[in-house]
C-alpha cells in the first residue's frame, strides 16, 4: 500500500508538473484566544476561518490562534465540537480577538461525511445524520463498539448476539436491505474499511450442533471488538443511501465512520484512566424445584430413559425426604473476577507536527466459569505539514484481542451448559470436587455416560480461545496545489490496511466426560485466519469560494480500489494422546476457504452552500466494479442528489427550520462464489476423493442489488436552541436482490443465484432533544428517540420459499421468503384449526381426547405466519444531568414487540426442569402443570406459537454517575488539571415479560434475516464499572 | 475568468483524464478473479482420467449418503428401529406422533439427496457422451452402465421412501425447470427400465471400468469389475421386480406373475448375480467407510450414533433359539425418547450390526436374494422350491427348524416376513414389506393414544412450494 500512495503521488506531481501557488494579497495577522462561556476555560482545538475565504486554522492548548486575514474588517467563524458556533466580527483597525463560545448541547456542530474526501457542518446536512461522540461510547462499561453504541442511534437495530465477553453484535440499520449478501454496515475507520468478519471458532466439533469443524452456532465474536473505545473521537453513521452512496456497492446497510483521536497544538496532554468493575449474570432460565420426589422421578426418568437408573438417581439425591436444590446456574455464571482497563494518552504538537498516541490494556472477566476477553492495544496518530500546503496524516494502530468465550449455544451432545442444564434436574450436587479433584458424572441426561455432560468440569477444563493480532493503518498525502482567496486545489492520496491473523485454539481432553460420544477420545481444533484488506484512493478536491457569502462549490473527483483477501484453515483431529492437544495425532480432518475480492470505482462530486450557507446542495455519482460481479468488466453507477435549506428564525420562539431531502442509491455486492457454476467436493469414499454438482446454481449474470432510498426530514430549533427536533422519514426499495432461490429438490440442485425481487423498507425516525434546565450550576439535557421500520417483500420472481438456517424447522418457527409479507415474518405450525367431528370448530388438541368424546379428529396444521421478527417500534430515553461537580446519565431502551423462537424454554419444559414448570395449567386436559401444558400443546412442533414468543422489554441501558474533584482538592497530585470519578452500570435492570435470559440473543450470530432464535444462550449480564479519569 | 480558476479547472481536467489512464493501465485485469475454493466444469474435462474417477466416486458417495437416513427413516415408520436422541424429541415425535407428517419437519428426509446424486449421474453421462476419443467404446458402455445402475438404484430408493406419491424419474438439463411427478407404478416401471439399459450396456462394457470403483463389499472390491458390477446390477433388478410384482403394477399382470417370473430368472440363471449357497447369508454390495480425511463413518455405528435403538418387540417377537437374535445387543439400561413415556416406549435393545466406526453398510446382500427369490417362485406356483430358499435361509442364518409346508398365502406371506426382518434387520425392510403385501396394520401401534402408523414419508414441503402454481403440482400426500 505504501508503495502505491508514493506511485500515486508522484504521478500526481509529474502529471502536472507545476508547484504550489500561494495567496499573494494584501493581509495581516489576527491574533486571539478562545474560550468556553461558561467557565473561561479554554477551548482547545477550536477551528478558526475567515469567512468567505477557505484560510483556516487551529486554536492551541490555551485556546491561542494566529491567522491571517485579508487588509480591512474581517468576519472570523470559530467552530469546536461540543460548542456552539461563533461568528466575531473583526474591525480593519483591531488585530486580537476574544472568541466566547458556549455549550452545544443539542450536538449541531459536527461535521457530516459528504464525499471520499469532502464534508459539510451537521447545520446544513441534507441527510439524517447519527453521530456519537467519544463520552457517549465510553461512559458506561461495554464490551465492544456495538455494544457500547446500543440505544444511540436512532434507526438501527444493536442486538448483542450472547452475553459472553468480547462482545459479537449486529448492527442493522434501517431494515434489512439484504436476504443472502452481507447485512453488516460497513466500517471505516480513519479512511479505512476494516473487516468486521465472524470467524466462527470451531467449538462445533464438540457440540455438534450443525456439520463441519465450525458452524454458524459457534458464537462468534466480532471483530469489532479488536477496536478500542477510547480512541474513537467521534462515530458517525451514514443511513441512507444519499449518505452512504459515495462508498458505492458495498454500502446498502449503511456506513459507520469512526474516526480516532488526533492531536492539537500545545504542550503534551496526558491522560490517564483507570477502570475497575464486575460482572454479574442476570435473569438465568433458573431450573425447577421439585415439590416432591415422585416429580423429581418423572423428570429424570424422561431425561434418562432408564426406570432402574431413575429410581437409584433420586433415591440417593432425595433420600425418603425432599430433594435439595442445586442453583447450578447460579454457581456456573458466578464468576464475579474484577475486570479492569487501563488506558493512557498523550498528545500534543505544534503548528507543523501533532501526535496522538494511547495504550489501552483491558480485561474482562465473563461471568461463565474461565471466560474472559482481553484487548491490549497502541495507536499513534501523526500529523504533519510540510511547506504549509503539504499534510500527511499518519495512523496506525495495533491489537492484540484474546478471548475465551466458553461453550454455548445450540448443542447435539448435551455440552453446551444451559442445554445440559435444561435437561438435568438440579437435585445432585455437580459443582464439587473428590480429593482426586475430580467432578462426580452427570449420569441424568440421555442415560448419562458419554450421553451426557458435567458443565461444571467441562468449563474447568475445555479450551476455547480466540487470539487475534490486528494492525489498521493508513497514511494519507494532501498537497493544497492551489490556494487562493477564492480557489483552493487540494490533491490528495490515501492508503490503508487492515490485517488480522486470528488462532483459534478449541482443546476437549480425553478424559472429559463426554469425550468418547464420536468414537473417539480427545478433541482438537485448531484454526488460522487471516485477513488483509486494503483500500486506496486518489481525489482531487476544487474549493471554489466566490469572495462573498452568497456560494460556495467544492467539486471532487477521484478513483477508488479496494482488495479483500481472506484465508481461514481449519485443523481438527479427534482421538488424542492423552494430555498432548496438537493437531497430528489421531483421526485428522481439515478445511480451508479462501476468498479474495476486489472492486474498482471513480468518482466525482459537487457541494454548493449559497444564499449565506442556507441552502445546502449535494450531488453526486460514483462508478464501480467489482470481481464479485458476474460481469467483472461492467461498471455500475450509483447517483446521489441531496438538498437542504435553513429558514432562519421564520416564526417567534423558532430558531431555525431545516427541510432536507435526498434521494440516492447503493449496492451490495455478490457473495464470493455466486457468480461460478461448480461442482464441489462432497467427500471421499473407497479411497478417492469425490466431485457432485453443487447444490448451489451460480448465476454467471450475477450483478449487485441496488438500494434506491429517498429521505425526507426536518430539523427544528425552538425556543432559543432549548428544543431541538429531528423527524425524518425513509422509503427505501431494494431491487435486484440477491436471491438463493430453491430449485425444486427433484432438479437434483438445492438453490439458484440470482438477481430479482423487490425489498421495500419504510420508517420514521424521531428525535427530541430538550434542554429543561439550564442554569449556571445545574444543567439536565434530555434526548427522546421513537424508530418504526416496516419491511415488506414487494416482489419475488420465484415462489415462496424457506431460509435456510433461519431458525429450527415449522415446530420453532423460521423464516419464509413471501411477496407481499414482512421481509423478517417468523412462519411456524399452528394447530388451531384442528378439528373434532363432535364439535363444529374446537380447539381440540390430542386425537385421544376427541376420540374420548366419541368424534373422529382431524388435525389441520397450518404453516403460516405466526410473529415477526422485528418490533413495532423501538423508543431510548436519555437523560444527562449535571449539577456543579455531579453528572448522571441515564439511558432507557424501549422494544416493543419482536418474537423471538425460545428453544430453550423448550429444552426445559422437555426435560421437565423448568423453572416454571410447577405453576398453574391453563388447562389441565393439555397438561396438568404449566410446563406440561406449554409442551404438551406445543406438540413436537404442531403447535409452534407456544415457543415463539414476544421480545418486549425496557432496558436500564447504561446509567453513570460523576464528579469532577475540584483542582484544589487534586493539587497534591503534580501536575493534574482534571480529575474525575465515576460510576457506571450497563443493562443494570431488565423489564420483561420473556421467559428467557434476554430477547436480544441469537443463536446464529449475525444474520439479516432470522435473528431471532435464542437456544442455550451465554446469558447476557449488568456490568459494573469504577473509574478513575486523570488529565495532566 | 480569472487565471487561477482557469488554472484550477485545467488542473481538475488533467487530473481526471491522468488518473484514469494511470489506474486503468495497472488495474485492468486484477478483477477477474476465478472462484478458488470449488472446481468449474472446464477443470474436470482438461483432465478426463482425474475428472471421471472423482465424478464416479461421487455419484457412489452420494448412494451412500442416503443409506443411514433411509434405514432409520423407515425403521421408525416399520417400528424396527428408534433415534432416541436424547436432545430433541421431535426426531421421535415427528414420525411416530404426527398425523400427517409434517412435511417441513423431521421425516420428510433423503428426498434431496437422493436427486442430487441423480443430477450427478445426469452430468456424469453428459461427461462420457463429450469424452470423444477420450475412452474407448467399452469404456463409455461400462461408465454408462455404471450411471444407468445407480438411476435405477436412487429411484428405488426414492419410491420406498415416498411410495403412493410416486417421484419424478427425469433430471433436465435445466435446473430451474420443474420435470412431472409420476405415479408410483411409473417409477416402478422406469427403474426396471433403466436398470435393463445399464445392464446391456455393462455387457458390451468389457473388463474395466475406466475409473477405480474402490467401494462396494465388506472385505474386498468383489464388484468393482464390470462383470461383478454386472450381479449388482441384476441383483437390485430382481429385487425391483419383486416389489412390483407384489404391489400389483399393471406391468406385472394381475398377480404379478410376469415381474415374478422376471425375477426368477434372474435369480435362477447361474452367475447373473452373486446368489450363492456357499457364500455367508451376509455376503453381497456394501457401502464402505473410513477414518480417511474427508470420508464418513458408519452412521447408525453405536460410537458414532448412541442413539439407534431396537425396537423391544422384535427381540420379544423372535422363536426361541433364533440365531439372529444376536444381532441385537442388550442396552445396559431401558432407553426413551426426551418425549418418552408419552410419545413412545422404552426399549432395552440396540442393534450389534455394525459395531466398528467403520463397519461397512448392506445394499444388497446373498440372504436376500434367497427370500426374493423364495417369493418369486411362490408367487410362479413354484412353492416348493419357495419353501426350500426360504428354509436354506431360515436354518442357514436363524439356526431355526425348516417349516414343512405353507398352509395359505397369507401363512407364506408371515413366513416371509418373519424370515425378512430377522435376515434383513435393520436394512430399511420392515416397513416396505409390511406395506406391500398390505400389513401396515399388522406393525405395532405402541401408544395408541398419541402414535399413528403411517405408510411413507411425505414429499418435502421444499419441493411442493416450488411447483404451487405450476402445470406439475406436487402429488397430494394420502
Amino acid at each position: 500500500m505504501r508503495t502505491f500512495s508514493r506511485i500515486g503521488l508522484t504521478t500526481l506531481a509529474l502529471l502536472f508538473g507545476v508547484s504550489a501557488a500561494h495567496a499573494q494579497a494584501q493581509t495581516r495577522e489576527i491574533t486571539g484566544t478562545v474560550i468556553n462561556a461558561g467557565t473561561s476555560d479554554p477551548v482547545i482545538g477550536a477551528i478558526i476561518t475567515v469567512v468567505g475565504r477557505t484560510t483556516a486554522v487551529q486554536a492551541n492548548d490555551r485556546g491561542a490562534f494566529r491567522i491571517q486575514v485579508p487588509v480591512g474588517p474581517a468576519s472570523l467563524m470559530i467552530r469546536a465540537i461540543n460548542y456552539k458556533r461563533a461568528t466575531v466580527n473583526v474591525p480593519g483597525s483591531e488585530s486580537t480577538v476574544r472568541a466566547v463560545l458556549t455549550r452545544d448541547p443539542l450536538q449541531l456542530e459536527a461535521v457530516t461525511v459528504t464525499g471520499e474526501a469532502t464534508s459539510v457542518s451537521r447545520v446544513n446536512a441534507a441527510t439524517a445524520v447519527a453521530t456519537v461522540s467519544h463520552e457517549a461510547l465510553t461512559m458506561a462499561p461495554s464490551q465492544s463498539v456495538d455494544n457500547a453504541l446500543q440505544g444511540k442511534v436512532v434507526g438501527a437495530n444493536i442486538n448483542m448476539n450472547s452475553g459472553a465477553p468480547g462482545g459479537g453484535g449486529q448492527v442493522q440499520i434501517r431494515g434489512v436491505t439484504t436476504i443472502l449478501g452481507n447485512g453488516e454496515p460497513l466500517y471505516v475507520v480513519d479512511g479505512v474499511i476494516i473487516s468486521n468478519a465472524q470467524i466462527q471458532s470451531g467449538t462445533n466439533s464438540i457440540t455438534q450442533a450443525g456439520g463441519g469443524i465450525a458452524s454458524s452456532q459457534d458464537n462468534a465474536s466480532s471483530r469489532l471488538a479488536d477496536l478500542n473505545p477510547n480512541d474513537i473521537e467521534s462515530l458517525e453513521v451514514l443511513k441512507s443511501a444519499a449518505a452512504s452512496a459515495i462508498y458505492g456497492a458495498r454500502a446498502s446497510n449503511g456506513v459507520i465512520v469512526i474516526t480516532t483521536k488526533r492531536g492539537a497544538t500545545g504542550a503534551p496532554r496526558w491522560t490517564f484512566t483507570q477502570r475497575a468493575g464486575q460482572n454479574f449474570s442476570q435473569r438465568r432460565p433458573g431450573s425447577r424445584v421439585f415439590k416432591n420426589k415422585t416429580d423429581a422421578y418423572n423428570a429424570v426418568l424422561a431425561d434418562n430413559g432408564d426406570s432402574l437408573s431413575a429410581h437409584s438417581i433420586v433415591d440417593a439425591a432425595c433420600g425418603s425426604g425432599t430433594c435439595p436444590f442445586f442453583d447450578y446456574q447460579k454457581d456456573l455464571y458466578g464468576n464475579h473476577r474484577l475486570s479492569y482497563e487501563t488506558v493512557g494518552s498523550v498528545s500534543g504538537g505544534n503548528d507543523v507536527t501533532k501526535y496522538f498516541a494511547s495504550a489501552t490494556t483491558k480485561l474482562d472477566h465473563g461471568t461463565m466459569q474461565n471466560t474472559s476477553a482481553r484487548r491490549d492495544g497502541l495507536a499513534l496518530n501523526l500529523d504533519q505539514t510540510f511547506r504549509s500546503n503539504v499534510q500527511v496524516n499518519v495512523s496506525a494502530k495495533i491489537n492484540r484481542s484474546v478471548g475465551n468465550r466458553g461453550i454455548s449455544n445450540n448443542d447435539n451432545t448435551f455440552i453446551s451448559p444451559i442445554y445440559a442444564f435444561g435437561y438435568t434436574p438440579a437435585i445432585v450436587n455437580l459443582n464439587t470436587r473428590n480429593a482426586q479433584g475430580q467432578f462426580p458424572l452427570n449420569n441424568i441426561p440421555g442415560g448419562g455416560g458419554s450421553g451426557a455432560s458435567n458443565p461444571f468440569q467441562t468449563l474447568a477444563f475445555v479450551r476455547n480461545t480466540e487470539d487475534v493480532y490486528r494492525e489498521i493503518a493508513s497514511g494519507r498525502v494532501a498537497w493544497d496545489a492551489i490556494q487562493t482567496d477564492r480557489n483552493k486545489i487540494t490533491l490528495s492520496a490515501f492508503g490503508g490496511v487492515d490485517h488480522f491473523n486470528q488462532s483459534n485454539d478449541v482443546y476437549s481432553p480425553n478424559f472429559l466426560q463426554f469425550e468418547p460420544n464420536d468414537g473417539f477420545l480427545g478433541t482438537a481444533v485448531d484454526q488460522q485466519t487471516t485477513n488483509r484488506q486494503l483500500n486506496s484512493s486518489l481525489n482531487a478536491i476544487w474549493t471554489f469560494t466566490p469572495n462573498s457569502r452568497l456560494f460556495s462549490s467544492t467539486m471532487a473527483v477521484g478513483n477508488v480500489n479496494e482488495e479483500r483477501r481472506l484465508n481461514n484453515v481449519q485443523n481438527l483431529a479427534k482421538g488424542l494422546i492423552p494430555g498432548i492437544d496438537k493437531i497430528n495425532q489421531g483421526t485428522a480432518s481439515n478445511g480451508q476457504t479462501k476468498t479474495l475480492a476486489r472492486e474498482q470505482a471513480y468518482y466525482a462530486t459537487e457541494d454548493i452552500l449559497a444564499f449565506n450557507d442556507r441552502l445546502f446542495l449535494s450531488g453526486g455519482v460514483r462508478w464501480e466494479r467489482s470481481s464479485l460481479d458476474g460481469n467483472q468488466k461492467k461498471f455500475y453507477n450509483y447517483p446521489k442528489f441531496a438538498a437542504s435549506y435553513r429558514f432562519v428564525s421564520p416564526f417567534a420562539h423558532i430558531d431555525e427550520v431545516k427541510l432536507r431531502s435526498s434521494l440516492g442509491q447503493t449496492g451490495g455486492v455478490p457473495r464470493y462464489g455466486d457468480r461460478d457454476v461448480l461442482f464441489t467436493n462432497i467427500g471421499r469414499e473407497g479411497g478417492s476423493d469425490a466431485l457432485g454438482a453443487g447444490q448451489t446454481l451460480g448465476s454467471i449474470n450475477i450483478k449487485p442489488e441496488r438500494t434506491t432510498e429517498q429521505e425526507y426530514g426536518s430539523d427544528v430549533q425552538l425556543f432559543g436552541q432549548r428544543v431541538n427536533v429531528e423527524f425524518t422519514y425513509f422509503n427505501k426499495t431494494i431491487r435486484d436482490l440477491l436471491l438463493t432461490a430453491p430449485l425444486s429438490p427433484s432438479s437434483g440442485v438445492g438453490v439458484q443465484i440470482l438477481n430479482g425481487g423487490k425489498l421495500r423498507n419504510i420508517g420514521h425516525e424521531l428525535a427530541v432533544t430538550v434542554v429543561p434546565l439550564r442554569t449556571s450550576s445545574f444543567n439536565w439535557t434530555s434526548r427522546t428517540q421513537y424508530y418504526h421500520l416496516r419491511q415488506t417483500i414487494a416482489e419475488l420472481p420465484v415462489p415462496t420459499f424457506i431460509l435456510g438456517s433461519s431458525g429450527f424447522g415449522s415446530g420453532f418457527g423460521r423464516d419464509k421468503i413471501a411477496k407481499g409479507v414482512s421481509t423478517t415474518a417468523i412462519w411456524g405450525n399452528t394447530k388451531r384449526f384442528g378439528k373434532c367431528s363432535t364439535a363444529a370448530a374446537t380447539d381440540v388438541f390430542t386425537s385421544a381426547s376427541c376420540t374420548a368424546a366419541g368424534g373422529t379428529f382431524t388435525a389441520i396444521r397450518k404453516d403460516t405466519i405466526i410473529g415477526d421478527a422485528t418490533p413495532q417500534f423501538t423508543m431510548q430515553f436519555n437523560n444527562d444531568m449535571s449539577y456543579k461537580a455531579f453528572s448522571l446519565n441515564v439511558l432507557f431502551d424501549w422494544r416493543r414487540g419482536g418474537k423471538v423462537s425460545n428453544l430453550t424454554n423448550n429444552l426445559f419444559d422437555e426435560g421437565q426442569n423448568s423453572r416454571d414448570y410447577d405453576d398453574k395449567s391453563p388447562d389441565p386436559a393439555i397438561g396438568a402443570t404449566l410446563g406440561a401444558y406449554r409442551y404438551n400443546k406445543w406438540a413436537g412442533g404442531s403447535e409452534a406459537t407456544v415457543y415463539v414468543q414476544d421480545g418486549s422489554f425496557v432496558k436500564l441501558r447504561e446509567i453513570t454517575l460523576s464528579y469532577q474533584v475540584p483542582q484544589r482538592a487534586v493539587s497534591w497530585i503534580r501536575g493534574a488539571k482534571d480529575v474525575r470519578l465515576s460510576l457506571s452500570g450497563r443493562n443494570l435492570k431488565i423489564w420483561t415479560n420473556y421467559w428467557g435470559s434476554d430477547p436480544e440473543v441469537n443463536n446464529f450470530g449475525n444474520q439479516n434475516v432470522g435473528r431471532f432464535v435464542d437456544l442455550a444462550p451465554y446469558p447476557p449480564y449488568r456490568s459494573y464499572l469504577f473509574s478513575v479519569d486523570l488529565g495532566f | 475568468m480569472q487565471n487561477s480558476l482557469r488554472r484550477a479547472l485545467t488542473f481538475s481536467g488533467v487530473l481526471a483524464v491522468g488518473m484514469g489512464t494511470f489506474l486503468a493501465a495497472c488495474n485492468s485485469d486484477k478483477l477477474l478473479i476465478p472462484n478458488e475454493n470449488s472446481a468449474t466444469p472446464p477443470t474436470i474435462t482438461g483432465d478426463l482420467t482425474t475428472g471421471l474417477q472423482l465424478l464416479a466416486t461421487g455419484i457412489l458417495l452420494r448412494d451412500r449418503a442416503g443409506l443411514g437416513g433411509f434405514i432409520s427413516d423407515l425403521g421408525l415408520l416399520g417400528r424396527e428401529s428408534f433415534n432416541y436422541f436424547p436432545t430433541d424429541g421431535r426426531t421421535t415425535q415427528h414420525y411416530l406422533n404426527q398425523n400427517p407428517l409434517d412435511p417441513s419437519g423431521f421425516a420428510q428426509g433423503g428426498f434431496a439427496n437422493r436427486y442430487a446424486s441423480l443430477r450427478n449421474i445426469f452430468n456424469f453421462k453428459n461427461v462420457i457422451a463429450g469424452a470423444g476419443a477420450g475412452l474407448s467404446a467399452a469404456q463409455k458402455e461400462a461408465a454408462l452402465g455404471y450411471a444407468e445402475t445407480f438411476e435405477g438404484l436412487e429411484l428405488l430408493f426414492e419410491v420406498l421412501q415416498y411410495h403412493d406419491q410416486g417421484g419424478v424419474t427425469e433430471i433436465l438439463a435445466d435446473p430451474t425447470k420443474k420435470a412431472p411427478f409420476v405415479s408410483r407404478d411409473s417409477v416402478y416401471n422406469f427403474i426396471v427400465a433403466k436398470l435393463e439399459s445399464g445392464n446391456t450396456h455393462l455387457a458390451a462394457g468389457g473388463t474395466d471400468f475406466p475409473f477405480t470403483l474402490g467401494g462396494l463389499a465388506n472385505g474386498a472390491n468383489d464388484f468393482s469389475t464390470v462383470a461383478t458390477f454386472k450381479q449388482f446390477n441384476r441383483a437390485i433388478t430382481a429385487r425391483t421386480q419383486v416389489y412390483r410384482a407384489s404391489l400389483r403394477n399393471p406391468a406385472c399382470g394381475a398377480t404379478g406373475t410376469t415381474c415374478y417370473t422376471a425375477a426368477a430368472t434372474i435369480l435362477n440363471t447361474m452367475g447373473l448375480t452373486f446368489i450363492s449357497a456357499a457364500k455367508p447369508m451376509s455376503y453381497g454390495v456394501y457401502h464402505k467407510y473410513s477414518t480417511d480425511p474427508g470420508d464418513a463413518l458408519t452412521p447408525l455405528a453405536p460410537g458414532n450414533n448412541p442413539f439407534f435403538f431396537a425396537h423391544p418387540g422384535l427381540v420379544t417377537g423372535a422363536q426361541s433359539g433364533d440365531l439372529r437374535l444376536s444381532k441385537f445387543r442388550t442396552l445396559p439400561a431401558a432407553r426413551g425418547a426426551s418425549c418418552s413415556p408419552g410419545c413412545s416406549i422404552f426399549t432395552n435393545y440396540g442393534f450389534s450390526l455394525y459395531p466398528g466406526l467403520t463397519d461397512p453398510l448392506p445394499v444388497i446382500t446373498n440372504a436376500e436374494l434367497f427370500l426374493l427369490r423364495a417369493e418369486a417362485e411362490y408367487f410362479t406356483g413354484a412353492t416348493a422350491l419357495a419353501l426350500a430358499d426360504l428354509n436354506f435361509v431360515r436354518t442357514t442364518d436363524g439356526g431355526l427348524a425348516p417349516y414343512l409346508s405353507f398352509t395359505s398365502d397369507s401363512d407364506f406371506i408371515h413366513k416371509l416376513l418373519y424370515e425378512r426382518t430377522y435376515s434383513l434387520l435393520a436394512q430399511g425392510h420392515r416397513l416396505v414389506d409390511y406395506r406391500r403385501f398390505g400389513l401396515i396394520l399388522e406393525l405395532p401401534l405402541d401408544i395408541p393414544a398419541t402414535q399413528f402408523r403411517q405408510k411413507q414419508q411425505p414429499i418435502p414441503q421444499g419441493e411442493c412450494q416450488t411447483r404451487i402454481g405450476t402445470a406439475t403440482p406436487c402429488p397430494v400426500n394420502s
